[in-house]
């Protein structure tokens, strides 16, 4: 019971991130472009949990309902369906490479960065219907890296707290 | 920071690097301009006829010509026009300003906004895309478009 409430006491920051980030406008000429904050509440659910499957659960339930709800603030159908498009895709690559142990957290929020741009690219490319989209990805790639890495170190320093407040069973 | 981290940020970067010269090589003036929706060709215009008939003799700035793009039962209908035309009321529409210097979308009636905010396209190959809308305003060059796009159909 206690961990229903603190997952959804998370769920809550998770929907705030969204709205801070649909706040600061982050426009280079290019669309798709985002911070990614609501990423990491992922990242620390994924490395609070004692029991890796367990995190990767809890996290996919948050960031699933996370999509949901701010799209219906937020957004629209469409958005839903692109987030969750960019998240799936990111989601387990992240599990993945957070297994695989030889990755920080930077290194595990980089790779859900970059693939969160990937994913979302192909269905653009699918919705369209053209391979335009494709010239877009380079840019894509290297915002992936920055704000993975950003949010990565910020991940890092949060994780101590995180786990003192928050227990994971 | 791990090993296997640095190697991760060198190789995506790598890529995007590698990515974008192969790519853009060939970033030449385009010469033609496709608006497309859904995938299929709405029109393809000549960027060099892109001229307004009665701003031809101003200089640089603002001699170019506008599309505007409505949306009838979910097929886009192109209209030209000399100067820049009052937004319809009642259908979604993207306005596309169009000269042989560059191309950009001038307003729409999109959730995002996003294309209205890209930046003007110019180069072969660049391209403004409205998702909301489907709409693809892409600048190509001379019969080496359609070999990619198959790819995707």
């Amino acid at each position: 019971m206690k961990r229903t409430v603190e997952l959804g006491f998370l769920l809550a920051v998770a929907l705030i991130l969204s709205y801070v980030e649909s706040l600061i406008p982050f426009t280079f000429g290019i669309p798709g472009i985002k911070l990614g904050l609501p990423n990491l509440i992922v990242l620390l659910l994924l490395y609070s949990a004692r029991i890796p499957a367990k995190g990767a659960r809890e996290a996919l339930l948050v960031n699933g309902l996370r999509i949901v709800l701010s799209g219906f603030l937020f957004g629209s159908l469409y958005s839903i369906l692109y987030a969750f498009a960019g998240a799936l895709f990111s989601f387990t690559v992240m599990v993945t490479a957070r297994r695989c142990r030889c990755f920080s957290m930077v290194g595990v929020s980089v790779l859900g960065g970059v693939f969160h741009n990937i994913g979302q690219t192909v269905v653009a490319m699918f919705v369209v219907e053209t391979f335009a989209v494709l010239y877009y990805l380079p840019v894509l790639l290297v915002a992936g890296v920055m704000t993975g890495a950003v949010l990565g170190i910020a991940g890092m320093e949060v994780l101590p707290y995180f786990r003192q407040h928050i227990e994971a069973k | 920071m791990t090993k296997a981290d640095v190697v991760v940020i060198i190789v995506c970067l790598l890529a995007a690097l590698i990515l974008a010269v192969y790519l853009f090589n060939s970033q030449e003036q385009g010469k033609l301009l496709r608006i497309s929706h859904d995938g299929e060709t709405v029109i393809t215009i000549e960027l060099a006829e892109s001229i307004s008939r009665e701003r031809q003799d101003s200089e640089s700035g603002g001699r170019g010509i506008y599309y505007l793009i409505t949306y009838e039962e979910n097929r886009a209908v192109p209209v030209r026009y000399e100067e820049r035309p009052d937004m319809p009321v009642g259908v979604n529409y993207n306005l596309v300003y169009i000269s042989p210097e560059e191309v950009w979308m001038e307003a729409a009636d999109c959730r995002d906004q996003i294309c209205v905010h890209h930046r003007p396209i110019a180069g072969n190959r660049e391209s403004i895309i409205c998702l909301p809308h489907r709409l693809v305003v892409e600048i190509a060059g001379e019969g080496q478009d359609e070999a990619l796009d198959g790819m995707v159909k």
